[in-house]
């Protein structure tokens, strides 16, 4: 009885629903001559596949929403599509050759219009360009000691120390493009550093074994005039251990002057305007503990800005030196931010930040604000702010061969290509400079594990995808695979097959899906080449027939190499529990919930391959993204303010703050955390990052 | 330990290490002028720190070896109640600092005073080695246990718990085998129940819980850990 009277009652809510509707729309409800509401217009949720390669034969989709009727048409740019109609929440359209012929977008919809209604919203369908093998490597069977790219006379300058068995105490002028020497002069007594003045006008050289610094004029390399580097304070020789032409004035050069055996190496830091040596130097004896061994000029020609890099149990830090007609002078109040560990490191001008392998620092501020996720063992960086691209290259195995590029961007910090170059690229890594359009050049030096040193001239879409390549010359590379994402990312267990779309980049026709896969066991799955950012898989049912998560990579069977990272696609629990699973592939390391706009907001970590270091806003009802915003690297403690007006987000790599007014993410404040107490401590770093917010 | 105003620090701090303080994880308590501090260590001493906060910054109040927190552990807040959490399954005043309440699980503790309960995210003994978990819900006035519901084969270790919704758990893991063969970095769940995520009385799964029945027995990165352990790996 209690059954029946529960029955009833739902029934009688309805009924009530629908005079309530009836009323709604103007007439009586019932049928008895008023006109009946209009069906619900359709939505469009997803098609599949969402992009296909230029060029293409004709292409059937699936689109997938909701309120389809017998008569709704898929749009294509507004022109109807042959449209097969599957049920209310599915069609399938023919599109025609000619539509995919160049790349591009189309926008698609569904439309209703025989039905009385209208159109759905428009989601974009992607024509990629083919992915070609787009990035080469050359080796020059050359061992310089220091490398510098003429941008002006479009050469590279290498100098090969007195060692070299075949082209000793010189100076070579090299063409990228035909990858031959134009020319050699000679050099003096071990010529070792380069830096070419800001107009391509001079050529400064350290010259090791005269003490001297040279200066060449360009494009010529005609001999110009010779400083002599005084003798240290012990009345020792020096060398150039640091050289810097000046960011603007041609004629000045800043010098690091002490010994290359010493660690640290540099004594003395002096400013030359042509051969005249400005009369305030820095002495690195007086000024312990202060080491500085690397120079580079900052926006201006009033800054340079030095570190130490040689000396693991010294404070470190970057220092900032003030320079002025009378010379240079160390500036109070620094000194114990850190730096990298490696050489060549670098202060960009345009950015205003310097790069020192993985961390990235903001000398005004003293403050780091990011990092590059490098996970290889030895890498030489540069950054290129022009084209927004950071360049490493990483040694993937410690003190064994092969060498990987890791291209990421610049401002936001994210991989965004991965290079094989082993078997071409060899030896340990020395400097790593831009040249050209699109081209890297590498030294490295013989190695026991690596293998034989060279000059390696890298060229292609991976360095600039946006313009074509120096040269097309030398061997292809292979780019890694990126996953992106999975649509969908889940599916019930006991499902059939499911049909899955893996978005990413670099896939080729030979990519291939596979589960739980790895070297020794390949269980590869059916996979349909879609475009070089799309591929479509077939998750079997035999592998939907127990609860948990499905490992998706993706294959590469010619290469018998696997894309650079995998994801998860999850098999849910059965429906009948009240307790309902969703999951995400969102690498996640702090939640915050605003009741206000019911959404989750999530801070992403580095490796995130869709949303790296974001804060995103999920939508926990049905799972999905809403928007994102990219962050400081690894925002890993968020906080909400009461009324949920704003997000507070402490990050691991940055010492900052920042406060996102809600719910639109947009940003509204950033701050460096300090400590008044440790402002100007040499002894302490004054980094301080969020502990708990 | 700093207060911020937007940008503004007040100028009164709490020197962390060098002024002898070790503050990893803070909690505010019924208003802003109380704050609670914990050291969260895997090692060493435990040590609660109660904080005092006005215009001028924040202020020490005392500090002492703490019966509240476990090492390794975190505190979490609830503004309705006033009082502080631990992920140790204790309940202390931050004005006082006492202990005013514990519950038999500990884990991974969310509080939550809108439903007048408290969540726990914990494995059980044969759960123990196993991607399965339990969460079990206490009432937040009476700490008597409430529901427990399962999860299974999730991917990777949980680290965190927080609320999506009204009726909606969200949970973060950390995956330390990703990489081309092994899945992603982490996941989010949604853990969604209208039921057990609600603030009527439904018992549902165990009818009682002994401490330390169910409890953190997978190794929980911090989320420093989780930060950090993503950089020094390498992705193939």
């Amino acid at each position: 009885m209690g059954n029946l009277d529960k029955s009833s009652r739902i029934v009688a809510l309805t009924l009530f629903s629908l005079l309530v509707l009836g009323g709604c729309g103007g007439g009586n409800g019932n049928g008895g001559g008023g006109t009946p509401p209009p069906p619900p217009g359709p939505t469009l949720s997803s098609i599949v596949p969402s992009s296909a390669v230029a060029g293409a034969s004709g292409l059937t989709v699936q689109a997938n929403g909701t309120n389809f009727a017998t008569s709704s048409t898929v749009q294509w740019n507004g022109s109807s599509l042959q449209t097969m109609f599957v049920s209310s929440t599915q069609l399938t359209a023919l599109i025609p050759a000619n539509d995919l012929a160049a790349t591009g977008s189309a926008q698609v919809s569904i439309s209703n219009h025989l039905a009385g209604v209208g159109n759905s919203g428009n989601l974009t369908f992607t024509i990629a360009a083919p992915l070609v093998e787009s990035t080469w490597v050359r080796a020059l069977n050359y061992i310089p000691k220091d490398i510098a790219w003429d941008a002006i006379h479009g050469k590279l300058l290498a100098s090969m120390g007195s060692g070299d068995p075949t082209n000793p105490n010189t100076l070579l002028v090299i063409d990228p493009i035909s990858g031959k020497v134009e020319t050699t002069v000679p050099a003096g007594n071990n010529p070792n550093l380069l830096s070419i003045s800001s107009d391509s006008s001079y050529l400064w050289v350290g010259q090791d074994g005269d003490s001297t610094v040279q200066r060449y004029t360009l494009p010529n390399l005609q001999k110009d005039i010779t400083i002599p580097l005084p003798l240290d304070q012990i009345g020792k020789a020096q060398q150039a251990v640091s050289l810097e032409a000046a960011r603007s004035n041609p004629h000045t050069v800043a010098v690091d002057a002490g010994h290359w055996g010493d660690s640290p190496p540099g004594w003395n830091i002096f400013v030359y305007d042509d051969s005249v040596q400005r009369q305030a130097a820095i002495s690195l004896l007086g000024a312990a503990p202060l080491k500085i061994d690397w120079l580079q000029w900052g926006k201006d020609d009033s800054t340079i800005y030095g570190t130490q890099y040689t000396t693991i149990d010294s404070p470190g830090g970057v220092v900032s030196m003030n320079v002025s007609s009378s010379g240079v002078s160390l500036l109070p109040g620094d000194g114990g931010f850190p730096a990298g560990t490696v050489m060549y490191s670098y202060f960009s001008p345009a950015t205003g930040l310097m790069y020192s392998s993985t961390l990235v620092a903001d000398p005004l501020q003293l403050a780091n604000v990011g990092e590059y996720n490098l996970l290889g063992d030895v890498w030489q960086c540069v950054p290129d702010a022009a084209i927004g691209r950071y360049y490493c290259l990483v040694e993937p195995q410690l003190y064994g061969p092969g060498a990987e590029l890791w291209i990421f961007d610049l401002a936001k910090f994210n991989l965004l290509e991965r290079v094989d170059l082993s078997g071409v690229v060899t030896g340990s890594f020395g400097r790593l400079i831009r040249w050209g359009r699109a081209g890297l050049a590498l030294i490295s030096v013989n190695g026991v594990y690596t293998g034989s040193g060279g000059l390696f001239l890298i060229d292609g879409a991976a360095i600039n995808p946006n313009v074509s390549p120096d040269t097309p010359a030398g061997t292809a590379t292979t780019v890694y695979p990126l996953m992106l994402g999975l649509e969908p990312e889940s599916a019930q267990v006991g499902s059939s097959d499911v049909t899955v779309s893996v978005t990413g980049q670099n896939f080729t026709p030979d990519s291939v899906g596979c589960w739980s896969c790895n070297y020794l066991q390949l269980r590869t799955i059916p996979t349909t080449y879609v475009s070089p950012t799309q591929l479509q898989v077939t998750v079997p049912a035999a592998t939907l027939q127990s609860a948990g998560p499905l490992l998706i990579s993706i294959y590469d069977p010619v290469r018998n190499s696997f894309a650079t990272n995998s994801l998860t696609f999850t098999v849910l629990p059965g429906s009948n529990s009240s307790t309902k699973l969703a999951a995400m592939n969102l690498d996640g390391l702090a939640t915050a919930s605003d009741k206000t706009a019911s959404v989750l907001y999530v801070g992403t970590g580095g490796l995130d391959r869709a949303y790296p270091s974001h804060i995103v806003s999920v939508d926990p009802t049905t799972a999905t993204v809403k928007t994102s915003v990219q962050v400081s690297p690894f925002p890993y403690i968020l906080s909400i303010s009461a009324q949920d007006q704003f997000l507070y987000v402490g990050f691991e790599e940055a010492s900052l703050e920042t406060q996102l007014a809600l719910p639109e993410l947009s940003p509204a404040l950033t701050w460096p955390l300090s400590n008044p107490a440790f402002q100007n401590d040499l002894s302490f770093g004054d980094q301080f990052y969020a502990g708990d917010l | 330990m700093t207060v911020y105003d937007d940008q503004i620090q007040r100028p009164n701090i709490v020197a962390g290490l060098t002024g002898g303080n070790d503050i990893d994880v803070l909690a505010w308590g019924k208003t802003d002028s109380i704050l609670m501090g914990s050291q969260n260590d895997l090692l060493g001493l435990q040590t609660d720190y109660l904080l005092s906060v006005d215009s001028s910054g924040v202020s020490l109040l005392s500090s002492g070896p703490s019966n509240f927190n476990a090492a390794g552990a975190g505190i979490h807040s609830d503004f309705g109640t006033g009082l502080v959490y631990s992920d140790d399954g204790n309940v202390a005043d931050p004005s006082t600092g006492k202990v005013v309440g514990t519950i038999n699980a500990s884990g991974i503790v969310l509080p939550d005073s809108s439903l007048n309960r408290i969540f726990v995210l914990g494995q059980s003994q044969a759960q123990a080695n196993t991607n399965d978990y339990t969460i079990a819900s206490f009432d937040e006035t009476t700490y008597g246990l409430v529901s427990t519901i399962t999860v299974q084969n999730l991917l990777g270790s949980p680290f965190s718990m927080g609320l999506c919704g009204d009726h909606c758990l969200a949970v973060l893991t950390f995956n330390g085998n990703w990489g081309p063969y092994y899945g992603p970095v982490g996941m989010l769940y949604l853990i969604s129940d209208t039921t057990f995520l609600s603030g009527t009385p439904y018992l549902r799964g165990k009818t009682s819980l002994t401490k330390g029945e169910v409890a953190m027995r997978w190794k929980r990165p911090s989320r420093t850990e989780v930060a950090r352990r993503q950089r020094f790996r390498r992705e193939n």
